[in-house]
């Protein structure tokens, strides 16, 4: 049964998720944070409140969010080569994977960013802070333990997301065991991509709820 | 120049189709280098007022100056430099929990751009003044609610404001505590000539340090004066019901030995030495102390006392008299309750 385990395959897969979640992860938070910002300061009673601009952007937000991952990667397809000039392989599918994760992080900014003292925010308005100097100097540093964790559940959802990356090419451990363990019936090689993933999603959540442990502890 | 001019200043709140009329038409004046107290029930509008001062509530109707800046007509960025030359402080703090002691008093300067080397020397020198040497490093977690005010305080002073505004500063205090912080701004307010407009619902603090008091009920002031001049003789009801928070009912008060009970009210000179054995040997008449107080307001001896007058009612009214000319308030009770019986 070990001989037909495929293990260049395997690690050559772990790479293609580890570098679909990175770079996902990193552009999720990139573009994610300043929309979770903007949803934020655009709310009601908050320091731009304007509702029409809070209401388009907040449906933009449930629009990404509300359908399935599966499709929106479909969907997008003529977007990702439009983009990346292909839309299939490991690259190309980072595209969708920060469509589908961007508004999913910004919500979950958001609801950090929203946790912060309004007296906090009040005070720096009071010694004369711009808006922009309180996102940067009171909001951000306040919420950075609920913005750390945020990056953290992103992350970990997309190891799940990139799992259906093989649809458009895009390998990685999910395609793997779908090509494996469902088209060949090879158990095997499912169970050790499954734990692989596991072992992938609890490393990653260990290091997050440590740094995030640490942030709180100094009173973040 | 007055320190802080407001003129008519009108607050309208819409909410839905409701409109919440919180400030109607409030004019003030507060000197420089003035205590100045806003007292109220709650609901009275005094602190949308105090928040209207720096702008952080924007008056309907109505101009604010500070420092012969008038306020309402800045625009964003020009308000936010002035904002800077006033320092504010809260019931609650509102303390960066993210950030050290140090941080927290520095992040004024940090605004104003103040080079890291000299924020530091700053930061130091006023956490001296607050009593808080060696808490640099702390976070705000670590500290008591007396502590995080003092951070607070030294926070608000870093950009040397002209004016401190105070919003309920020590209602989350414990009252040793109160006192403390009470006499720290005090004694800051003094080395600094800062100007002070507090906001509180209790009278103990604005007694312990205001110079001048004004009176809000229903978004009005409703009574404005020096602070000796409302505790002697309060016009309005609402300052009389704050100020007899502490005091029994009438009905509660019995005359022992069939006398006229009276309440006996002066502040300064007047209440200085043994006025009522003086009152009593000049008339021929007796008293008995049933309740009261010997205090100071500000750094002014002052007396609030109900006592039971004795001798022939001529003679009682003689030493109701001599106690008026010294300048002593003297109501007198019947069965409808205090009344100044002049």
């Amino acid at each position: 049964m070990h001989a037909d385990i495929v293990w260049p395959e395997i690690w050559q897969a772990t790479g293609a998720t580890l570098y679909m979640v990175g770079v996902g992860t990193l552009l999720s938070t990139l573009i994610g944070l300043p929309i979770g910002i903007l949803l934020v300061l655009f709310s009601p009673n908050h320091l731009l409140a304007n509702r029409p601009v809070y209401q388009a952007l907040s449906l933009i937000v449930n629009v990404l969010r509300s359908v399935p991952f599966i499709i929106l990667m479909i969907a997008l397809i003529p977007f990702t080569e439009w983009v990346m000039g292909t839309s299939i392989g490991t690259t190309a599918a980072i595209v969708p994977l920060v469509v589908g994760a961007a508004p999913f992080y910004a919500r979950l900014a958001e609801t950090a960013l929203r946790e912060v003292d309004p007296g906090v925010i009040e005070a720096a308005q009071a010694m004369g802070a711009s808006t922009w100097q309180i996102v940067w100097w009171v909001l951000l540093p306040e919420a950075r333990a609920g913005v750390l964790s945020g990056i953290v559940i992103t992350a970990v959802a997309l190891v799940s997301y990139s799992a259906m990356a093989g649809v458009i090419g895009g390998g990685g451990l999910g395609d793997l065991a779908v090509r494996y363990g469902y088209d060949r019936f090879q158990t095997d090689v499912m169970l050790v991509t499954i734990v692989v993933m596991m072992v992938l999603v609890q490393v990653m959540q260990g290091i997050g709820d440590w740094w995030v442990a640490r942030l709180s502890r100094r009173g973040g | 120049m007055s320190a802080i001019e407001l003129e008519s200043i009108h607050k309208v709140y819409q909410t839905g189709r409701q409109s919440v009329h919180a400030l109607r038409g409030v004019t003030l004046r507060v000197e420089e280098g003035q205590v100045y107290g806003i007292i109220g029930q709650s609901g009275a509008g005094k602190s949308t007022l105090l928040r209207c001062i720096n702008l952080l509530e924007r008056p309907t109707e109505g101009t604010v100056t500070v420092a012969g800046k008038r306020l309402t007509d800045l625009p964003a960025r020009a308000l936010q430099r002035e904002r800077a030359r006033i320092g504010m402080i809260f019931q609650h703090f509102h303390l960066l929990q993210s950030a050290t002691v140090a941080d927290n008093v520095a992040f004024p300067l940090r605004l104003a751009g103040v080079a890291r080397r000299q924020a530091r020397a700053r930061v130091g020198e006023l956490l001296e003044l607050v009593g808080l040497g060696g808490y640099e490093h702390k976070y705000p977690t670590q500290l008591s609610g007396g502590q995080k005010q003092r951070v607070a305080i030294a926070r608000a002073l870093a950009n040397h404001p002209s004016v401190l505004l105070c919003d309920e500063a020590t209602s989350a205090l414990d009252p040793n505590t109160t006192r403390a912080i009470l006499d720290l701004l005090l004694d800051i307010q003094r080395r600094l000539g800062l100007t002070i407009v507090m906001v509180t619902h209790e009278m103990a603090v604005v007694q312990r340090v205001c110079d001048r008091v004004a009176v809000m009920d229903h978004g009005q002031v409703v009574e404005e004066g020096p602070l000796t001049e409302v505790f002697v003789s309060p016009r309005h009801e609402v300052t009389r019901s704050l100020l007899e928070a502490d005091d029994p009912e009438p009905d509660q008060v019995r005359p022992r030995s069939g006398g006229t009970v009276a309440r006996i009210v002066c502040a300064g000179a007047a209440a200085e030495g043994p006025f009522l054995k003086e009152a009593a040997a000049h008339t021929s008449t007796q008293f008995t102390i049933l309740h009261g107080k010997v205090d100071s307001v500000k750094d002014q001896p002052y007396a609030r006392l109900t006592v039971e007058w004795l001798g022939e009612p001529a003679h009682v009214q003689g030493a109701f008299q001599w106690l008026r000319e010294r300048g002593c308030r003297v109501d007198v009770r019947d069965e409808e309750g205090w009344r100044d019986a002049r």
